[in-house]
């Protein structure tokens, strides 16, 4: 591995995501707060996460252990930081200039999404790519070639899907919808344990990126999109026509 | 860098997206080479030898050179340079490596020398150092007949490869896992299809020893004192370690020398070297006379203390740093010169030596190498040309030659004069010469001219070179007391050098010398002990516990290079003083403990050793206990640290010895798999779309957000 595949990585794993900040939500204070907020909340559920591993020490070595308990943490503390936003949504709105509407309630939701998703992106590949700059490339003891590749890819993918699942989780918990909630944690499981597996191999990448296909699709329409404005938005018509 | 194990749980936890296996991400990558003796910067007053690596590490593809074809290979055909031979040692001579070096398609050289890789040296002969060694320092270096070996070239195989400047590294790998693996993760990732290019990845290598020193000793001693932050930093050390001596009848300056020339000086040099760092087990030639004097000095030691009174003072000396343009030697004569050797005289000190100066000494016998002497006909006896244009100086060599003549006799070797025009070979005694024509010496060898070792100075100077097969089937406590082919002949060697210092020294008839004999087992222990494995029972008796407790870690010989100088001597010289002071001493039974057993401050005469003494089963319990007891001798250490070090005019004035071994920080070598280019370029660009696809993305649906996402629910 070298610069080369280091800057590659970096691009490919937070180059979607680096887009998504910068013009949705660098210029604003508000999403900037809440944006960290979903940071800090992934990181307490690491923290509960790594106590939890500490104390069951016997199961210690046991790789399925953490990994579930680990999304259950990771759930509960999107419930939390669900919980939060909610009561905080008067005074929050007290900082924005314009009068609320009813995408805001979305926008807080994908923007803790998005925090939330950061952060675990940048600990699952930060490590990997501290190696990265060094001269070798892994697969001298039989492991993939392209593990530099999938992880970035995988990264990439779990950012995005954090940022989808709040938005669907938000939106059922106001509902009151569990299985939108259930679809959450469920596909979280679903897809966490797929890499357990088959270790970031191609294979666990197609089903991945499946996934964030069809939750990417759900959350669209959450947020009132439809296959009319997709079709208006790529035939480059302008906003009065569609509405009206 | 591998990852803290406190940062492991986090990592493993946090990430969905773990791996099965409970790997770090660096253990994925990388192999670790286990161990490796690099090659290492020297310095002398004009010149930098030796290898470096760049200092974040040179990375070459491996290549297993088995052949002379493979080696061939890689530099006619290969494409995927930059390479990392590994060689197997038969290979890795001049001219391969100078081939490889010039084709430019190397970044570092390995050389297999585990337990398996069999060394088989050529039989054409391997010497890499000067043809000419110690060029310069001698007492020819402005002679016009002699200087530079114009008249005998003493080392013709010499090629000089440890004394070129290499730009890259190379390591010799000593354990043999190590090698395997290497050999596999050729196997399996670069068998090359002949001349076709090769697919990626590829199996490569990377080494990391950046030497701080550079471009030569004056330099970098100037860069060393230059104290531009609190932190001063040291980029070369000077060479040196610790001469040993001792005198088979204390000296004490009560009764001094004088000039009345009664003293006999017998010398070897302990010290070898290897280009690569530190390898124990070569110089096996090059041991042969310290072992023969050890064992001479044995013999004397057992006289009786009466006929010991009633000879003239006798010193062995053992030099340390010889092969660095002679470091102990010269500093020894400095100090003599001086009035400094062995201590300056001080009216404090009771108990002290007499000075010894180089012109108190009536005889000098130096044994050179000596165990070949069978194939070149008998043992040669060299002297200067130069000195014995002085009766008194000639007719004092021929006293020792005779004397030699006289034990030869008796032991059935026979012992040649080599032409009498001819110089003196490289040896501890053309320093005396240097600073004083009227040392009247002789230096014993095996060789009348060039050298009879075509491995001189080699790492293939090996012990199987000079007979010394020890069947592999024999235990360790049997192969100690195996009778080799070397151990009758230097038996030999070692009864003719105590039978003729016994004559010099005591001017008593040939017959009655002929009461001295060497002991064969103490030369087959020696031999054994320096050459094979220093864990021996020889040496765990006269050794301290601790040192000897430092003997287990060590799977065979004892490294012979200088190094740089310590507070203790090396391991090497220390073992040569507690078996001189074991030959030449008396036990002290009283003193039964190591704190009774302390050379007293006002002594500074002797020195007492307590030693950890043979193991005693005690067979009530079976525990193993040792008789350890203490010895007094006056056997002393002496400084071998070059007399340039000591003013900066020294330094410049190419009278002394300038070497330097440079310091370096890191060392490690690791085994990896590399991408082609072609591949990093395609991961690069794959992210480079990848980020603009999204920014450009990002920026339409960002702009006509009212146009996607349009239809809000009602409840919100």
């Amino acid at each position: 591995m070298t610069v080369k595949e280091f800057f590659g990585c970096t691009f490919i794993a937070y180059g979607p995501a680096f887009a998504l900040f910068i013009f949705t939500i660098a210029r604003e204070p508000l999403r900037i707060i809440i944006l960290i907020a979903g940071c800090f909340f992934w990181l307490l559920s690491l923290l509960f996460s790594s106590v939890l591993w500490n104390i069951v020490w016997p199961l210690k070595d046991q790789l399925a252990f953490g990994v579930v308990f680990s999304v259950l943490f990771q759930e509960i503390f999107r419930f939390f930081i669900y919980k939060l936003l909610r009561k905080a949504d008067e005074g929050l709105q007290t900082f924005s200039d314009e009068p609320p509407t009813a995408s805001d309630k979305h926008t807080i939701a994908y923007v803790a999404g998005l925090g939330f998703g950061l952060m675990s992106g940048a600990f699952s590949l930060v490590n990997v790519l501290a190696m990265a700059t060094g001269p070798g490339t892994v697969g001298i003891n039989g492991d993939t070639p392209y593990f530099f590749l999938t992880s970035a890819l995988m990264t990439s993918c779990f950012i995005l899907l954090h940022t989808f699942w709040n938005v669907i989780f938000f939106w059922g918990c106001d509902k009151r919808n569990f299985p939108a909630v259930g679809f959450v944690v469920g596909f979280h499981m679903l897809i966490s344990c797929l890499t357990l597996i088959r270790p970031l191999q191609p294979a666990t990448i197609i089903p991945a990126y499946c996934i964030l296909l069809v939750t990417m699709a759900i959350a669209y329409k959450l947020v009132g999109g439809s296959v009319n404005n997709l079709m208006a938005f790529l035939t480059c018509k302008r906003a009065g026509y569609a509405s009206n | 860098m591998a990852v803290p194990r406190s940062v492991l749980p986090l990592l493993f936890l946090c990430f969905p997206l773990c791996w099965a296996q409970f790997r770090s991400v660096h253990d994925m990558i990388y192999v670790n080479i286990t161990a490796q003796a690099p090659c290492v910067r020297l310095m002398n007053a004009t010149h930098q030898i030796g290898c470096t690596s760049a200092v974040s590490g040179n990375v070459g593809v491996l290549h297993y050179c088995a052949e002379q074809s493979d080696v061939d290979w890689l530099i006619q055909s290969a494409k995927n340079k930059p390479y990392m031979p590994l060689m197997v040692p038969r290979l890795f001579t001049y001219e391969n490596v100078q081939g490889l070096r010039a084709s430019g398609k190397i970044s570092g050289i390995l050389v297999a020398y585990g337990n398996r890789s069999d060394p088989q040296p050529p039989q054409a002969g391997f010497s890499p150092v000067h043809k000419c060694p110690n060029d310069g320092y001698g007492m020819y270096s402005d002679h016009p007949e002699y200087a530079h070996c114009k008249n005998t070239t003493w080392n013709p195989l010499g090629s000089g490869l440890s004394y070129l400047d290499y730009d890259f590294p190379m390591s010799l790998l000593v354990n043999q896992s190590d090698i395997d693996y290497l050999i596999d993760c050729h196997n399996r990732f670069n068998k090359y299809d002949n001349d076709s290019n090769q697919a990626y990845p590829l199996c490569a290598v990377q080494i990391k020893d950046r030497m701080d020193g550079a471009k030569d000793s004056i330099t970098c001693i100037r860069r060393s004192n230059l104290n531009i932050n609190l932190n001063p930093f040291v980029y070369c050390d000077a060479l040196g370690d610790k001469n040993v001596w001792g005198t088979l009848r204390p000296l004490n300056k009560s009764t001094p020398l004088n000039d009345s020339k009664e003293l006999i000086v017998a010398s070897a040099k302990i010290d070898t070297w290897s280009l690569f760092h530190n390898v124990g087990g070569v110089g096996a030639n090059d041991a042969t006379g310290f072992i023969a004097l050890l064992a001479a000095a044995e013999a004397l030691g057992k006289l009786d203390q009466v006929e010991k009174n009633a000879m003239k003072d006798l010193m062995f000396v053992f030099f340390q740093g010889e092969t660095f343009d002679y470091i102990g030697s010269s500093r020894m004569v400095y100090d003599m010169r001086r009035g400094e050797f062995p201590a300056k005289l001080n009216d404090k000190v009771p108990w002290q030596p007499s000075l010894v100066n180089t012109t108190n000494i009536q005889y000098f016998l130096e044994v050179s190498q000596v165990g070949l002497w069978e194939q070149s006909g008998g043992l040669w006896a060299h002297s200067d040309p130069v000195s014995q244009k002085t009766s008194a100086v000639r007719d004092n060599v021929n006293a020792i030659f005779s004397a030699i003549e006289n034990a030869t006799d008796s032991t059935n070797i026979s012992i040649g004069k080599p032409p009498s025009f001819q110089a003196l070979p490289p040896a501890s005694l053309q320093r005396f010469l240097r600073e004083d024509l009227g040392v009247p010496g002789i230096v014993l060898s095996d060789h009348m001219a060039a050298y009879s070792n075509n491995y001189f100075m080699s790492r293939l100077d090996l012990p199987a070179e000079i007979g010394m097969d020890i069947p592999a089937n024999l235990k360790p406590d049997e192969a100690y007391d195996y009778t080799t082919k070397q151990g009758e002949s230097l038996t030999k060697v070692a009864t003719v050098i105590a039978r003729t210092l016994y004559q010099l020294a005591s001017n008593k008839s040939p017959s009655e010398a002929a009461k001295i004999t060497a002991s064969s087992s103490t030369i087959n222990h020696l031999l054994y002990c320096f050459l094979q494995h220093a864990n021996c029972p020889l040496f765990a008796e006269v050794l301290s516990s601790k040192s000897v407790a430092a003997l287990k870690s060590l799977p065979g010989p004892l490294p012979r290079y200088v190094s740089v100088p310590q507070n203790a001597a090396n391991q090497i010289s220390q073992v040569v003083a507690n078996l001189l002071t074991f030959y030449l001493g008396e036990r002290l039974p009283n003193l039964n403990t190591p704190t009774e057993c302390k050379t007293p401050r006002y002594d500074h005469i002797n020195s007492y050793i307590f030693m950890n003494g043979r193991p005693v089963v005690n067979t009530t319990d079976n525990t193993t206990s040792y008789a350890s007891f203490c010895m007094r001798a006056s056997v002393q250490f002496s400084t071998a640290v070059s007399p340039a070090f000591l003013s900066n005019e020294m330094l410049h004035s190419n009278e002394y010895s300038t070497w330097t071994e440079s310091r370096w920080t890191v060392l490690n070598a690791k085994i990896f798999l590399v991408s082609s280019e072609a591949e990093q370029t395609i991961t690069l660009s794959v992210g480079v779309v990848v980020i603009l696809v999204s920014l450009v993305l990002m920026y339409f649906v960002n702009t006509k957000s009212d146009v996607l996402f349009t239809a809000p629910e009602a409840e919100y």
